[in-house]
């Protein structure tokens, strides 16, 4: 039971930087009702930007921190002027194609940065961690969650309770209609992505300086987590994306305790697919897939 | 008050409007009646700055307006209430009056407050909270007409706010165009409930292949002969066409 419970936990706490990341992918999708493939190789580079300040500059954790999210937020940027702004608004395929192809290129871009391989990254604390009883906490799955729980909470406060994020909803449901306002759509656009892009340096940070190493297969890695999750919790829900990233990171880490290292990324695929066959929606995705139903009813 | 004078709307190859002149004073209800495709939602589109002419000059209290954005039209004081109404079904009410508010409001939603305009429509304000696709398509009208309220206009666009509407509903909705026109707000509308419009409207505009061939006041167009024939007596050519379009 202590075992269980302990592995809740952790998977809890890695999962928490899976929901982060799979709000970005959420974000950008609502919006723009594309996914934007070259989020995880942003946050990669990103990342890559930061060490290459600790390897060569021998920066401190937080200027690796800073450097890191910054790098992503202009990497974001870059991608959605090319991959989004500039491609027209109904070819859809087209900039998820070449989000792809970007995608590419910001590999290209790391391994001219730092050729080699694995690089060290700055852990967030030198102590190991706290303990509650017979649980172990440690120090960076602690902070993961809580940095996490925090941007969740701004994020909800940005979306429900400003006029930019009323903008934004208004644009993901309609762009059309949103026109009329005087809203710009292009310009919310943006500022969404920077924003994801932000939320996703930010888990890249956390999850990084958690692992204190990074490869260029981190950008991989993360679109797949952030997509599964993303995916798991329900297309373009955001509450889902917290509850898959979670479920995601606790499915993990269970099957990884009980069943081993070589089953964990196929347990959450298979558990992917179940649910894709079960709730094409999603768990909380549902809603959404009956409204466009609805909507293609009508038309 | 607004001068359109020789508005030319080319898509690609194709016009829709052309060297189309027409103005609006204060404080009057204008329509402009036609067909479909005849160029009035092009027209009305490009009044509010969604579309942009290809040419001609759109004035606006004297200043001119043609070629800006959207924003600088809702800020001159013109607000567009856009065909099918466009209420945006997965926000609350309150959030469709307050996103109609965007151009003016502040950072925080909280301090945009919907009161002034909510006393207008009690429907709206006891049901606030729900979301808009709770909404009849009448309720649905009056939230878009409420929302474009909140822009503060004074000149407001409706097209074809009684689209797929009961007679009930669209009686209600002319009743609350009549009463805005009453407090000195400027109203052009383009319906195909034409008998209704021109019973509230003091001009009107005739449009046929993008270019005006007839105006006059609402009474002169009334009693005219070839208007009677192909618009007032149209009315059962219309009816497929609005159940087809009515949302919800």
């Amino acid at each position: 039971m202590i075992d269980f419970i302990q592995t809740t936990l952790d998977g809890l706490s890695i999962g928490s930087a899976y929901a982060l990341i799979a709000l970005g992918f959420t974000l950008v999708f609502g919006v723009m009702r594309r996914i934007n493939l070259s989020y995880g190789p942003s946050i990669m580079l990103g990342a890559f930007a930061g060490t290459w300040a600790f390897v060569t500059l021998e920066a401190q954790p937080w200027l690796v921190a800073v450097v890191t999210i910054a790098g992503t937020v202009a990497v974001g940027m870059y991608v959605e002027r090319l991959c989004f702004w500039a491609i027209r608004k109904d070819a859809a395929i087209a900039s998820m194609v070449s989000s792809f192809v970007i995608w590419m290129q910001l590999e290209e871009v790391a391994t001219i940065l730092l050729p080699g391989r694995t690089y060290p990254y700055p852990e967030l604390f030198k102590f190991g961690g706290i303990d509650i009883g017979p649980y172990f906490l440690r120090m960076e799955h602690v902070t993961t969650l809580a940095v996490a729980m925090f941007m969740l909470v701004v994020l909800r406060l940005l979306l429900y309770r400003t006029r930019f994020g009323l903008a934004l909803r208004a644009v993901s449901e309609s762009s059309e209609a949103a026109v009329y306002m005087g809203i710009s759509p292009v310009r919310i656009t943006f500022w969404a992505f920077v924003f994801a892009s932000f939320i996703g340096g930010v888990a890249g940070y956390l999850l990084l300086a958690a692992d204190q190493q990074v490869t260029p297969y981190f950008g991989l890695w993360a679109t797949f987590k952030g997509l599964i999750a993303m995916m798991l919790g329900g297309l373009g829900s955001i509450p889902g994306a917290i509850v898959g990233g979670l479920l995601l990171g606790v499915i993990e880490a269970h099957t990884q305790w009980y069943l081993g290292n070589a089953v964990k990324d196929l347990t959450a695929y298979l558990v992917l697919f179940l649910v894709l066959v079960l709730r094409p929606g999603g768990l909380l995705g549902q809603g959404i897939v009956e409204r466009h139903a609805q909507a293609f009813r009508r038309i | 008050m607004l001068d359109v004078h020789d508005l030319h709307i080319d898509y690609g190859k194709i016009s829709a409007v052309r060297g189309l002149s027409l103005s609006v004073d204060a404080g009057e209800i204008v329509a402009v009646i036609g067909a479909n495709g005849a160029g009035k939602s092009s027209t009305l589109n490009a009044l509010s700055g969604i579309i942009k002419p290809t040419k001609g000059s759109i004035r606006y209290g004297g200043k001119s307006l043609a070629g800006h954005s959207v924003r600088s039209y809702i800020r001159m004081g013109i607000v567009q209430v856009p065909e099918g109404r466009m209420v945006f079904r997965t926000l609350t009410v309150l959030e469709n009056l307050q996103v109609g508010a965007y151009r003016l409001g502040s950072f925080l939603l909280s301090h945009i407050s919907p009161e002034d305009v909510l006393q207008r429509f009690p429907v709206l304000a006891e049901r606030l909270h729900e979301p808009a696709s709770n909404l009849s398509g009448g309720q649905a009208q009056l939230l878009a007409v409420a929302r474009g309220l909140m822009a503060r206009p004074s000149l407001l666009l409706l097209d074809e706010p009684t689209l797929g509407l009961s007679p009930i509903a669209s009686e209600e909705i002319f009743r609350l165009i009549d009463a805005l026109r009453n407090e000195g707000l400027s109203i052009l509308i383009v319906e195909q409930n034409v008998r209704q419009t021109l019973d509230i409207a003091d001009r009107g505009y005739v449009i046929e292949g993008g270019r005006i061939v007839l105006q006059g006041s609402a009474q002169e167009l009334k009693k005219d002969d070839g208007l009677v024939a192909s618009y007032l007596g149209m009315k059962s050519a219309c009816a497929p066409r609005s159940t087809q379009m009515r949302v919800k």
